[in-house]
């Protein structure tokens, strides 16, 4: 069978809103169970076991929240937050440790990627098809198994973030008052070419009151006044002042020709992996779609985008 | 009077709505492939219009069709549940001061320890200054005698438990249905679930008809039906009702007014005593066990047990207690930052 044309394509998803919802619905359930491991309550019966839950693509999940919204287009797209075995919390108590630190690094860099391969080359569909259709349009081609052909799943998942995972601006970075003066959705972003880290935010107050982010710094000790308040009442042992960020590797091949003197990189304008989206390589597969994944590092953000998702 | 009968769609009375529609227009032109032309501009004009006066939005239909389908827009790993702490802490409050009022009165007292009366007598006084809502537990007393008996936590998400509309059958002629609280239930649990907490209790165990027996064992193909525990002799419902272990675990959603705020580093000052001691009452009696037959926690609702009570579960190798350590954590780091603002504006 022929793959007809994109518009062709998009004029039987336009004509038929209640298959299009079903799909979604039915990829949406199938995403939660297989990818993150854990069903949604409501296809439920009973409560599984934490100890029960398979590992998934990004661990052994805890719970989650997921909204769906539509897209200018009328497409339904879901957001989510998912709470995992490696919360903020887990990062608050190893942040002071630097072996426990790497390792959670490295776990990190097992879940979420915001790299590509240099030039990554477009992949098309070997099948027939009415015109010359990306490889990740054509949903009759099947992400091959990691665990048999590792290296043909990562150029899949690269060849597939790299036709879906680059940013371009659209109208839709200009929402808001944000958006007014500039991406609101920061790209393009700086480039890290170290391994994958974390670091601690450094604010300053600005004679107006307001807080406004400096630099990125290493982690500093825990301060003493933390250390005492947490000494004296147990029930504040998770005040801390510091706000960690998850400062993910984002470089290719040309990235470590920035490197300055000082140990530190830059010049963002000319590095292509400013504009790679942070994404999950078995989930980017698997999906041949779009995706966002972003590691929240402390819980001031967790409660941010919770009650931004739920609130609109 | 005459506000509320105005025709809403006289031309003299939706005038700001056509200038905000206009407005809006502008900010939002049409992407239409007739973008211009006069027909398309009235036609987006009037589609706006429309949906000001009668406040709709405009849906895909793939939205439309996932809400046909039953999809929910907002879905969780877990069910939720309210726990209605505040008329708990009424119920407990108002225990406490009848206990300190009979130790006053009880002149021949003289096995009880005088410290233990002055701490009943300085709480009770506490407790009278906390932000509460007395009529919260007045609303929940059970006569016991007659009626048809329903549970507080079956009724919404209203704070203050069941509202006057589900206090009446649908018959006619209305019969009165007599509601007992989620706090009475709680209290009379039984000895086999001595140890639940409150919050525990509301996110594990649900009340339903029945009687449990405890001698019955599981006969016959399928699985096991889950644990039953009856209700004290107590309770209204105990000749009818039982509790029985929920198969789906709810996350139990604290009902009413925001939680009282951590009262922060220790300070001593009359207004930190009493922010202390506002927060202290709501977390012990959240998170510490009632006494069966007391009907309050085993301790003093004071900063300084709860204090206690904290340590005593952070060196505690037991995961029950590790997870109660977690949530009071999760109710102090809540309420911290806006502790730690608001000490700084002070």
């Amino acid at each position: 069978m022929q793959l007809p044309t994109l518009a062709e394509r998009h004029r039987v998803l336009a004509a038929n809103p209640v298959i299009a919802a079903n799909v979604y619905k039915r990829l949406l359930e199938a995403v939660l169970e297989h990818v993150v491991g854990l069903q949604p309550s409501y296809v439920r019966r009973r409560t599984v076991a934490l100890g029960d839950r398979p590992v998934g693509a990004f661990g052994r999940i805890v719970g989650f929240a997921v909204v769906t919204e539509a897209q200018g287009r009328g497409s339904n797209h879901a957001h989510a937050t998912l709470f995992g075995d490696m919360s903020p919390i887990t990062l608050r108590d190893a942040i002071d440790d630097v072996v426990k630190r790497a390792e959670i690094c490295r776990r990190l860099d097992c879940i979420v990627r915001a790299w590509l391969p240099h030039k990554q080359p477009g992949l098309l569909s070997t099948l027939p098809c009415a015109e010359p259709t990306a490889m990740h349009r054509d949903g009759r081609n099947v992400a091959p198994t990691p665990n048999a052909d590792a290296v043909a799943f990562e150029a899949f998942a690269n060849g597939v973030a790299g036709a879906t995972n680059v940013h371009t601006h659209s109208q839709t970075c200009h929402k808001g008052a944000v958006g007014r003066y500039k991406c609101r959705l920061a790209y393009p972003r700086a480039p890290w070419s170290y391994d994958t880290t974390l670091l601690q935010l450094v604010s300053r107050k600005m004679p107006d009151g307001s807080v406004r982010p400096v630099a990125l710094v290493d982690i500093k000790p825990r301060a003493e006044h933390d250390e005492k308040v947490a000494r004296d009442d147990p029930m504040l042992a998770w005040v801390d002042e510091r706000v960690v960020v998850v400062e993910v590797h984002r470089a290719d091949e040309s990235s470590v020709n920035h490197t300055s003197a000082d140990g530190m990189w830059c010049d963002i304008a000319c590095d292509e992996s400013s504009k790679v989206v942070s994404f999950c390589p078995a989930m980017t597969a698997l999906l041949a779609a779009n995706t966002d994944v972003s590691v929240l590092g402390s819980l001031p953000q967790v409660r941010d985008v919770f009650v931004l998702a739920l609130t609109g | 009077m005459k506000y509320v009968v105005k025709d809403g769609n006289q031309l003299a009375n939706v005038l700001s709505l056509i200038k905000k529609a206009d407005e809006h227009l502008e900010a939002h032109p049409s992407i239409a492939a007739d973008v211009g032309t006069r027909t398309r501009t009235a036609q987006h004009l009037m589609t706006r219009l429309i949906n000001a006066l009668n406040s709709d939005v405009e849906i895909s239909g793939q939205v439309a069709a996932s809400a046909l389908h039953g999809m929910p827009s907002n879905i969780f790993s877990s069910d939720f549940d309210f726990c209605y702490i505040l008329p708990a802490l009424a119920h407990v409050q108002q225990l406490i001061k009848d206990g300190a009022e009979q130790l006053d009165d009880d002149e021949s007292a003289s096995d009880v320890d005088l410290s233990d009366a002055a701490m009943m007598q300085l709480l009770a006084a506490e407790l009278d200054a906390l932000p509460l809502d007395d009529a919260a537990a007045g609303d929940f007393d059970v006569d016991g005698a007659e009626g048809t008996y329903g549970v507080a936590g079956d009724a919404g998400a209203d704070a203050d438990g069941p509202s006057d509309d589900t206090l009446f059958a649908d018959d006619e002629p209305r019969v009165l249905r007599n509601f007992v609280a989620q706090h009475d239930t709680y209290r009379h649990r039984g000895e086999a679930l001595a140890d639940f907490t409150l919050y525990e209790f509301c996110g594990v165990l649900a009340v339903k008809k029945g009687v449990a027996d405890s001698a019955a064992a599981h006969v016959g193909a399928g699985r096991p039906s889950n644990a039953r525990f009856p209700l004290d002799a107590q309770h209204p419902q105990s000749a009818t009702h039982q509790v029985v272990l929920k198969s789906k675990l709810d996350v139990p959603i604290l009902a009413g007014h925001t939680v009282p705020p951590h009262p922060g580093p220790r300070r001593g000052d009359p207004a930190w005593r009493r922010r202390a001691n506002a927060f202290s009452a709501y977390v012990l009696t959240l998170h510490a066990p009632w006494n069966l037959e007391t009907g309050v926690p085993d301790m003093p609702l004071t900063f300084e047990s709860l204090v206690r009570y904290a340590r005593k579960l952070s060196t505690s190798t037991s995961y029950i207690d590790r997870a109660r350590l977690f949530w009071i954590r999760n109710l102090s780091q809540v309420c911290a930052l806006a502790c730690s603002i608001d000490v700084l504006s002070e």
